[in-house]
């Protein structure tokens, strides 16, 4: 096709070639709007996108949290700036276009202007991190910690035209971080300054990760053992078997807890026993997996000890009080027994459980079972020692005679504690004792017999003598002799009335038959019958008060017989007795037998009115008798509801006043 | 002259019964001693016995028994009986057999002839 088309060459051409060259024309036409409507689509497609990046970067700058500014030129001119660090600077938008370090002073004075200019004069970006920086907000000087960049900003030439700035507060990470640290530390504090003992061990190995000072001064180890295996650093634990503890821990992670637990470690280079309370603490990592063991653990060596010596010590006294023949028990204050020792099984034939659930109250004789009551009714009150004889079933079913005795132990402060109860079996004492009891009923009695006789026979001849002048003048001293047989003969009737009066008492057999009577008529018939027999005593009598009283008249003879015969017997040295009969108190009559005699030390003073007792001492032995005489008396006057009064002293002699009620 | 009275010692103890009938035929009574209690009633009917001592524990006889028996036969039921045992506290069971008096073992002689004196006067 031609480019133009000359008017010449119009005529030339025939409709029909103008034509199509009409229609070419045509096409042409419409070929170039095509194009011209294409470049149009493509520019505004391009010009979209280009739209649609700044948006997207607008969008970027200004919504996003990280602080944004740019500034522009040596004075560093704000040219945009993000709202968040809008915010952050306490400014609004009227801070675009001013100078950045002159709307900002504090900055300048921390250095940061001169880290700016660098980077606008080099090029080179500045990055920090956690860098404190003080701000001042609401005039006040906030500080706040920072990660930011400075960073050259060029233009499309390619050179510097100013600073772009890109800040992230990290104050809230920097604080955690901080709190972190003094947690870390504090509870480094905990560890290292607890008397405790602490180790945390990692792995399969148990690698000392921690060790406190306590821990290793026990290991006597130095903080070199840090990282190392334990069963290394404590080659003695793994003998004695404590990683099998560990690996129980690690494989089932469960804690491992014991007491008082011996376990042989190193002191001063040698290997001594040292006793642990502790926790084997199973170590898991966040997951729950297990990747340790925390050893908490104390040293308990003096209790446990100490501990160990009780324990021994209280063994040793179960053993003793096994091995006493005796029953003992232990009952707290409401009399429920918790202990009895093997005697008592053995006796009873029960367990310890049947004794501990039932109690010892079934095996008390029913007769004994009223006074038993009595007696611990009146203990549970009191609180005081008691003592009580009873029979006890023994394991055939046969009740044997005991005398039980319980204390009331208590403490420093005398608060009670527990009742201690010693049961001795006295059965056969006590048959011994009933059978000596008999004996001496049958000895007496039988004494008496012949006694009788003798007496009869001697008083008879006596009798005779008197009306028999020929014999009385004669020279053989046959009155005298018989005389002193019949005294001698008085002398065993009282001993042997003495002995069945004892065994009497002892069966609480003494009856006493009383009558109305004078005493001071008894006290001179007496002294007449003594005198008989001591003529060498001189015995007066001083009747200040003169009475009658109701009472056994034999026995009252009986206590004067004896407590004035006592009075010649311990007077070797002076004869002098004096007795005095007088009134101290209203209703009642003293009667006093004074002798000059040996005297009574005060120790023995108490002890005389008890069976059988005889002063002893080298002097006091050469004196006869039995030991009864003064219980009877104490005996005979109680009965009689008096009272016997002493006063004596060494080498000074006695006086003895008894007290009985007039009628 | 007043016929002597007459007395009757039962006791199996040979000397003391022996011993009181020396004692007491001083004094001028008439004794008989027996060691058999149980032949006492006859022995106070046949003797005519005004008084018998009777020992409280002759061999194989409790002598209240004996006692009663006098003081429960009307044929001997007004003779006196005065008891003598070696037990201090037997008095109150021989009176209660219907014994006259008691004396306790070993009695001395003016006591028993005192004794012997009242229940006599009763």
């Amino acid at each position: 096709m031609n480019d133009s088309l000359n008017t010449s060459d119009v005529s030339k051409l025939s409709v029909k070639e103008l034509q199509q060259e009409l229609l070419d024309a045509k096409q042409e036409i419409e070929n170039l709007k095509n194009t011209s409507d294409n470049y149009k689509s493509l520019k505004r497609n391009i010009y979209s996108e280009f739209e649609e990046d700044i948006h997207i970067y607008k969008e970027m700058f200004y919504t996003s949290p990280i602080l944004k500014a740019v500034l522009i030129g040596p004075n560093f001119i704000v040219k945009s700036a993000n709202p968040a660090i809008l915010q952050f600077l306490g400014k609004d938008e009227g801070l675009i276009g001013k100078p950045y370090l002159k709307e900002v002073p504090e900055l300048e004075e921390q250095g940061l202007g001169n880290l700016l200019r660098e980077v606008y004069k080099t090029g080179i970006p500045y990055s920090a991190i956690e860098m404190p920086v003080y701000l001042n907000i609401n005039n006040q000087l906030v500080l706040s910690y920072y990660d930011f960049v400075y960073q050259a900003h060029r233009n499309i030439d390619g050179d510097i035209c100013g600073v772009v700035i890109m800040v992230t507060d990290v104050s809230s990470r920097v604080k955690l971080n901080e709190e972190l640290k003094i947690s870390n530390h504090r509870f480094q504090e905990l560890i290292f300054s607890s008397p405790g003992l602490i180790a945390v061990l990692t792995g399969k190995d148990f690698i000392i990760e921690i060790a406190n000072d306590a821990i290793i001064d026990i290991w006597g180890k130095g903080p070199d053992v840090i990282g190392k295996p334990i069963f290394k650093v404590l080659p003695e634990i793994l003998e004695q078997g404590m990683d099998k503890k560990f690996e129980e821990v690690f494989n089932s992670g469960k804690p491992l807890v014991a007491q008082e637990f011996p376990i042989m470690h190193e002191r001063d280079g040698k290997l001594v026993e040292g006793y642990f309370d502790f926790i084997y603490q199973p170590q898991k990592d966040i997951n729950g997996k297990i990747i340790g063991v925390a050893v908490i653990a104390n040293e308990v060596s003096k209790t446990a000890k100490l501990n160990q010596k009780i324990r021994e010590s209280e063994l040793k006294f179960r053993q003793l009080a096994n091995l006493i023949p005796d029953k003992i028990s232990n009952a707290d204050e409401n009399l429920n027994t918790f202990y009895y020792n093997q005697s008592w099984l053995d006796y009873s034939g029960l367990t310890l459980d049947y004794l501990l659930e039932n109690g010892w109250t079934e095996l008390v004789h029913p007769d004994d079972v009223e006074t038993i009551t009595r007696i611990a009714e009146d203990a549970l009150r009191t609180k005081s020692d008691v003592e009580m004889e009873l029979r006890f079933k023994d394991k055939n079913g046969d009740y044997k005679w005991h005398l039980s005795r319980a204390t009331a132990v208590r403490d420093e402060n005398g608060d009670f504690q527990s009742w201690v109860s010693a049961t001795t079996q006295i059965h056969k004492i006590k048959e011994e004792e009933k059978r000596k009891e008999e004996f001496l009923k049958m000895v007496s009695h039988e004494l008496k017999t012949p006694v009788t006789s003798i007496r009869g026979y001697t008083q008879l001849l006596l009798s005779m003598i008197k009306e028999n002048e020929a014999i009385k003048s004669s020279n053989i001293p046959l009155e005298s002799s018989l005389r002193r047989i019949d005294n001698q003969i008085n002398r065993l009737i009282r001993l042997i009335s003495e002995m069945l009066d004892l065994s009497r008492i002892e069966d609480n057999q003494l009856v006493l038959q009383k009558s109305k009577f004078n005493i001071n008529d008894l006290v001179e018939h007496t002294v007449q019958d003594i005198k008989i027999s001591n003529p060498n005593s001189d015995v007066k009598i001083e009747h200040k008060f003169k009475t009658s009283i109701f009472a056994d008249k034999e026995r009252i003879e009986q206590v004067l017989v004896n407590f004035i015969t006592n009075a010649i017997k311990y007077s070797p040295n002076s004869k002098n007795i004096d007795i005095k009969i007088f009134q101290e108190v209203e209703g009642k009559v003293s009667v006093s037998i004074r002798d000059f005699g040996i005297g009574i030390t005060k120790a023995h003073i108490k002890k005389i009115f008890t069976r059988f007792y005889r002063v002893d001492g080298k002097n006091e032995e050469t004196y006869s008798g039995f030991g009864i005489g003064l219980f009877l008396v104490n005996e005979i006057i109680e009965r009689h509801e008096g009272t016997i009064k002493v006063n004596s002293k060494k080498g000074n002699g006695s006086e003895f006043i008894f007290t009985l009620n007039t009628i | 002259m007043k016929e002597k009275i007459k007395i009757l010692v039962v006791d199996d103890d040979t000397t003391i019964g022996e011993m009181l009938k020396a004692v007491l035929e001083f004094k001028g009574y008439d004794v008989i001693v027996s060691g058999k209690p149980n032949e006492t009633e006859e022995n106070i009917i046949a003797n005519n016995i005004d008084l018998v001592l009777l020992d409280k524990l002759i061999s194989g006889v409790d002598g209240t028994d004996v006692c009663s028996k006098i003081k429960n036969n009307e044929n001997t039921a007004k003779v006196k009986v005065m008891m003598m045992t070696a037990l201090h506290t037997a008095g109150p069971l021989c009176m209660e057999a219907g014994a006259d008096a008691f004396m306790t073992k070993p009695f001395d002689m003016e006591i028993l002839f005192k004794n012997v004196e009242d229940v006599l006067k009763q």
